[in-house]
């Protein structure tokens, strides 16, 4: 990770393989991950950076939430087609509540004590009574439904559909699906800023975040990011929103008022859920390629003479550099040279 | 296409992926990241668009078409 005076860094605290959700309690000092290639919620302490607890959950653990009044954590275990419940005082799964198919995405209502699971597979959500620990509703949704966040004021709930450049606006009382707000492609996470009013969209194929009014409902304004942004969380003072770009390995960093990137903080790498510690200001970043959370600060006091702009790639220009990589399906070795002479495309994937 | 950071089982994890986007093409796989690492890359997806002459043309680019659009223009006879 870059040191710099105006994005200090705090370090990077080794987790479980393929860190993704995250979520904070800053008055108890600790932070939680849910480890979706080691099928853990890990309890990390936000003073120390100890890792205290690696409780085991479901398969998949993607999506996750924190209820701050019960001191319970929800992971949304995707390939279990499960909800797990983690007491993290204890360090225990106390129930595995059954959900629909694929839930990558989780929101949380705590006023109103409900849990939301977006079930992508079923492009449908699960309505979870946090104090009864059961599903009491289903919500229909549209295509690859997955993150969900909660407006307390509005009393609304929204939900991104990942194949449907879309979100659902959901009733917080009754829980009834009133209505679609287009965004754009692959929207992937929301995050919401009840008291300005806003709504942050991270759209990852085309690396902008939407910026919804919750009082009009719709898109007021586009702001373009880095590569494929995942995460999208809005700062401490409401003066910043940053981005987990999982194509570039960076954070954006946003100035809420012109909604401009005034800055890029190179983080571990693959990042993705990103969120703030409101009693530090601090920001913790899951990187799902080093199975790291990075923790840095926000010092930037205003608009910096340089912006970020996309620089001309280092590789532009350059001779591929050789590889030799095994097969998936065969196993055999392949190398650069094969394809000498030939126009070709290299993608690079991860699975998750 | 080329598999990267697969931390657990890192063939059965990218065959399950190419079965559920119906991936028929060519797959490597990257163990150990040695190769990622060496091109300095940080983030997925990322796309290398490589010419006849084995020079690196296009890099970066997330959406189709943008890798489309730089594929295209290689891909034309008087490129």
């Amino acid at each position: 990770m870059g040191q710099s005076e105006e994005f200090p860094s705090l370090g990077a605290i080794p987790v479980g393989f393929g860190p993704e959700g995250l979520a904070l309690d800053p008055q108890a000092r600790k932070g939680f991950v849910a480890c979706a290639r080691a099928n853990t919620l890990d309890i990390f302490d936000l003073d120390t950076h100890e890792v205290v607890a690696q409780v085991p959950v479901g398969s998949e653990p993607i999506g996750l939430v924190y209820d701050q009044e019960t001191g319970l954590a929800f992971t949304t275990d995707a390939r279990a087609d499960l909800c797990s419940v983690v007491d993290t005082r204890a360090h225990k799964t106390i129930k595995q509540i059954p959900v629909q198919h694929y839930p990558a995405g989780a929101g949380i209502y705590p006023e109103r004590r409900k849990v939301y699971v977006g079930n992508t597979a079923d492009s449908n959500i699960s309505v979870i009574d946090i104090d009864k620990l059961e599903v009491i509703a289903t919500i229909p949704a549209k295509l690859a439904a997955g993150s969900i966040a909660a407006d307390p004021i509005r009393d609304r709930v929204y939900c991104v559909n990942f194949g449907d450049a879309s979100v659902t606006v959901i009733d917080g009382k009754t829980d009834q699906a009133i209505g679609e707000i287009a965004v754009d492609y692959a929207p992937c996470k929301i995050t919401i800023d009840a008291e300005r009013g806003l709504a942050y969209v991270a759209n990852s194929l085309v690396s902008t975040l939407s910026v919804l009014d919750l009082n009009k409902q719709k898109q007021v304004g586009t702001i373009a990011v880095e590569r494929a942004p995942v995460g999208v969380t809005v700062g401490r003072n409401g003066d910043r929103i940053y981005a987990g770009n999982r194509g570039a390995g960076t954070v954006s960093v946003i100035d809420w008022k012109s909604r401009k990137e005034w800055a890029r903080v190179p983080v571990g790498q693959a990042p993705g859920d990103l969120t703030v510690d409101e009693t530090t200001g601090t920001i913790y970043v899951s990187d799902a390629g080093t199975s790291t959370v990075s923790v840095f600060q926000d010092r930037l006091s205003s608009k910096p003479a340089k912006l970020p702009k996309n620089e001309r790639h280092p590789l532009l220009g350059q001779p591929v550099p050789e590889f030799r990589l095994k097969d998936m399906r065969d196993g055999r070795e392949r190398t650069s040279g094969e394809w000498r002479g030939k126009t070709y495309i290299l993608n690079f994937f991860a699975s998750w | 296409m080329v598999n990267v950071w697969e931390h657990v089982d890192s063939q059965k994890e990218a065959m399950h992926f190419c079965k559920i986007h119906n991936i028929n093409g060519t797959v490597l796989i990257d163990e150990g990241n040695e190769y990622i690492n060496r091109l300095g890359v940080n983030g997925v997806p990322f796309n290398l668009v490589v010419d006849r002459k084995g020079i690196i043309k296009a890099a970066g680019m997330t959406t189709p078409d943008e890798v489309k659009a730089n594929l295209m223009r290689l891909l034309l006879p008087f490129a």
